[in-house]
């Protein structure tokens, strides 16, 4: 039996006054009758002086102190379980909009722990699920292991998908289970048989929710979720160095963009946000530098005139670098381990001369941003009779004159000679795109720059071991599949990717602009009866039996009262 | 202050209660020659009995169709007239007048039922009102008017008003005593005062359930209703049986001091049919 309101049992201090009352008061009854005459004989013989008596009429007593001790019981709700209470889940919101601080303090995760602290201790079985940008489950525990088991619940993610998290309790669980969500905003729509918690409330914020560092620039947006301006400083600090920048006046409700110079050699920089607001994850920024991006490439091709129109345009394309040495992308015009073949006549055939109109997949990589109006465009002649293998991006009429394999090999059909391609504005963008489709096969990470729980690709080219040290410095190892690592960032800073002699660092940070923004956060309770409450956890209330109970005596006590009363003037 | 309509109801009660009956005129009464026939010879015009003639008989008193049919001399005798005395004294202490209890209520109708059998029967009532000292209560046409009644306040039953009472009782009459008969005197001095002389003496005991009954089990704080003394006394299983056989020895001495005085102890409880008592004692009779 478990009692649903214990707080009422404090009610039990009234027995030791009625108990007093008994003892140091002589309770007579008043009575008047004709004449003493009868009764003399009868009279109690007080000595003098002593006020404590024993207790008369006990029963009275008795039956007061029952009614008290009854009606204590009946308020405190006594709960007597009947069947096996089913498991509570609990849906956290692990959003890191969570660690926003009330006046006292306190995080709406560390309120929504002891509001709930109480119904926890009545149930069985609690299932905790983490909701973030997917749902996870952490171990199934009674009470006791929960507070261990929510050291899980760090509030660390950019998003929490609620909906999909008690669609995941409701799997688990079963039908029956009792849904408990734990948020700091009102549900947009109220789901039947979940209780949703709120412990939100609206505050002021500042937030840096975005930033892109250049070689010798960060970009800031530093957005003011308040009604009154905002006039802070930036505070920017590198291996030890730190420098105070002043940020602009930010009217209330708007976003500022800062543009800070930084030196090219810096390395990993941390910008923080002089703001004391509610939330003090979104003050920081984590910025590495970035790593360079050229693809190098090397040229084996016969045909010089192909050569050098490759090489002009490969000079000048920022996503590429000559080298024979290391290259990682190799142009040819012989088949073989190349990347990019270029299908030249064979023979003295004349080539084909196609001038329009062209058909350019703009959806794939390679089509993207190619306009080819006006470029003559001469193929092999003998692509007629033998396509080009793959996918067919760009086509003249119905020949195919590029294409992509599935192991991402590209085939160019291209007499340069007879073509004017290589003059034409559609030029560079081609190689351009050429070369972005191995950009991805760089080593290291495909970003530099991430927010909190982003998806990082990062290639290992095969040097081992590779290690992951996170910010918190506990290094793991890392085990590439084809090459590569995907990884979720959930810690805020520097992280550091090492294979081989290749270091690369990704800087982690809290973009959020919706989670930044508490002006909407609110508590709300969409809350049960209490007798409903209880019966869900399997529990009956019998404080109607105890009330019941208290009237029974209370009218045996009325009835032994009267009829002690004689007549009284 | 005089409550005349509390007494006027109690009155009413006893009138109605008294419907259709006489008081029984006693064997011996005193009185002049009055509208009552009693139960001796006298001269008035109702025939009762023949008996030989005397020398010295009225010679016309005898009657001549006996002597004719039997030559025998005979007298005619008749019933005499008498005017028979009701003497009331009622005991007006507080103690008579305990609440809720019905005694003073009782005793009033009780007493105007009485006069009402009596006028009925041609007695001549008196009645007498026992508080701080003796004195006689008014009546109208042999009646008790509610505001003549004072009411039951005597702080304490005094013996030398019934005393004084009894010195103004007629003799050969008949008395009637109201009274809870708790005294503080012994009760054997005051009865035969009381009895002597009468021709029936009459003790109604006047008590209540309340005063023969103990309480509920419990503490009571006791006040006396004519002193306004205090005890405090717990009421167990024991303490009750201790007052039942107090209470029992009590009309027990009650009664043996009316016997001993020649009275008669006849019960009047509240709310009880008195009047069948008194028709059972043959104190009133259906006329």
């Amino acid at each position: 039996m478990t009692l649903f309101w214990p707080i009422a049992l404090t009610g039990l201090a009234a027995l030791a006054p009625l108990a007093a009352l008994y003892l140091f008061q002589r309770w007579a009854s008043p009575r008047e009758v004709s004449s003493l005459l009868l009764w003399d004989h009868l009279a109690r013989l007080t000595p003098a002086g002593r006020r404590v008596d024993r207790w008369r009429r006990p029963l009275s007593l008795l039956l007061e102190c029952a009614v008290i001790i009854l009606l204590v019981l009946a308020a405190a709700d006594p709960l007597l379980r009947v069947r096996e209470a089913p498991p509570v889940v609990l849906v956290l919101d692990d959003s890191f909009s969570m660690l926003a601080t009330d006046s006292h303090g306190a995080s709406a995760r560390e309120r929504a722990l002891d509001l709930v602290a109480p119904l926890l201790e009545r149930s069985g079985t609690v299932l905790p699920v983490v909701a973030g940008h997917e749902p996870r489950l952490l171990a199934a525990t009674d009470t006791p292991g929960l507070s261990r088991a929510l050291d899980a619940w760090r509030c660390t993610n950019r998003e929490a998908d609620l909906h999909a998290a008690i669609a995941l309790a409701r799997e688990i669980a079963g039908p029956q289970a009792r849904v408990l969500v734990l948020t700091d905003a009102p549900p947009s729509a109220v789901t039947t048989g979940v209780r949703w918690l709120s412990v939100g409330a609206p505050a002021d914020n500042a937030a840096i929710v975005a930033a892109v560092r250049n070689a010798d620039e960060i970009v800031l947006d530093i957005a003011n979720f308040s009604a009154a301006p905002l006039a802070r400083s930036l505070t920017l600090s590198s291996a030890g160095d730190s420098a105070e920048r002043p940020a602009p006046i930010i009217p209330g409700g708007q976003t500022s963009r800062v543009r800070l110079p930084v030196s090219e050699n810096a390395g990993t920089v941390r910008i923080a946000l002089d703001a004391t607001d509610a939330l003090a994850i979104d003050d920081i920024a984590t910025l590495a530098p970035p790593s360079p991006r050229r693809v190098p490439v090397r040229l084996t091709l016969r045909e010089e005139t192909l050569r050098d129109a490759l090489a002009s345009a490969l000079r000048v394309l920022p996503n590429a670098t000559l080298s024979d040495a290391s290259a990682l992308v190799t142009f040819s015009d012989r088949t073989g381990d190349a990347r990019v073949i270029f299908h030249t006549s064979a023979d003295d055939a004349p080539p084909v001369g196609y001038t329009g109109s062209f058909l350019v997949d703009e959806s794939h990589p390679l089509g993207e941003g190619i306009d080819l109006a006006g470029a003559v465009w001469a193929a092999p002649a003998s692509l007629a009779g033998a396509p080009l293998p793959g996918r067919g991006v760009i086509l003249g009429r119905s020949t195919v004159l590029a294409s992509v394999e599935g192991d991402g090999t590209v085939h160019v059909a291209l007499d340069i000679g007879a073509s004017n391609l290589a003059r034409h504005p559609a030029w560079p963008t081609l190689i351009w795109n050429i070369v972005q489709l191995s950009v991805r096969d760089l080593p290291g990470p495909d970003r530099d720059n991430v927010a909190l729980h982003d998806l990082v690709r990062v290639n290992i080219d095969g040097a081992f071991p590779a290690t992951h040290t996170p910010p918190s410095g506990t290094g793991a190892p890392l085990l590439p599949v084809d090459g590569r690592v995907e990884t979720i960032l959930s810690e805020l800073g520097a992280h550091t990717f090492t294979s081989g002699a290749r270091t690369h660092t990704v800087g982690v940070s809290a973009f959020d602009a919706t989670e930044s923004d508490l002006r909407d956060r609110a508590p709300f309770d969409s809350g049960e009866e209490g007798v409903a409450q209880a019966e869900a956890l399997g529990a009956r209330s019998f404080a109607w039996v105890l009330a019941l109970a208290a009237l029974a005596v209370l009218v045996w006590h009325a009835r032994l009262t009267m009829a002690r009363k004689g007549a009284t003037p | 202050m005089i409550d005349a309509g509390r007494w006027r109801e109690a009155i009413g009660t006893g009138a109605r209660a008294a419907a259709g009956l006489t008081l029984a005129v006693p064997s011996r009464p005193s009185g002049t020659i009055g509208a009552a026939l009693g139960a001796g010879r006298g001269s008035s015009v109702e025939f009762m009995e023949h008996r030989e003639y005397q020398p010295g008989d009225d010679l016309r008193r005898i009657d001549w169709g006996v002597y004719a049919r039997s030559d025998r001399l005979a007298v005619r005798t008749h019933r005499e007239e008498v005017s028979p005395f009701l003497d009331i004294v009622i005991d007006a202490s507080a103690s008579m007048d305990l609440p809720g209890s019905g005694k003073a209520e009782a005793v009033i109708s009780v007493c105007a039922a009485l006069l009402d059998a009596a006028r009925r029967s041609g007695f001549t009532p008196a009645l007498y009102r026992c508080a701080e000292r003796c004195e006689p209560v008014p009546l109208e046409g042999g009646a008790l008017l509610p505001g003549a009644w004072r009411g039951f306040t005597a702080e304490e039953t005094d013996a030398r008003a019934i005393r004084d009472a009894c010195s103004r009782l007629r003799r050969g009459g008949v008395r009637v005593l109201l009274s809870d008969m708790l005294w503080r005197d012994e009760p054997a001095p005051l009865l035969s005062a009381f009895a002597r002389d009468a021709a029936r003496a009459l003790v109604l005991h006047t008590l209540a359930p309340d005063d023969l009954e103990p309480p509920p089990p419990g503490t009571y704080r006791l006040r006396d209703r004519e002193t306004q003394r205090r005890i405090d006394v717990e009421i167990d299983a024991a303490a009750a049986a201790r007052f039942r056989a107090r209470a029992d020895a009590f009309v027990g001495a009650c009664r043996d001091a009316c016997r001993r005085s020649a009275a008669e102890l006849i019960p009047v409880a509240p709310g009880a049919k008195w009047t069948d008592e008194l028709l059972r004692r043959q104190v009133l009779i259906a006329s």
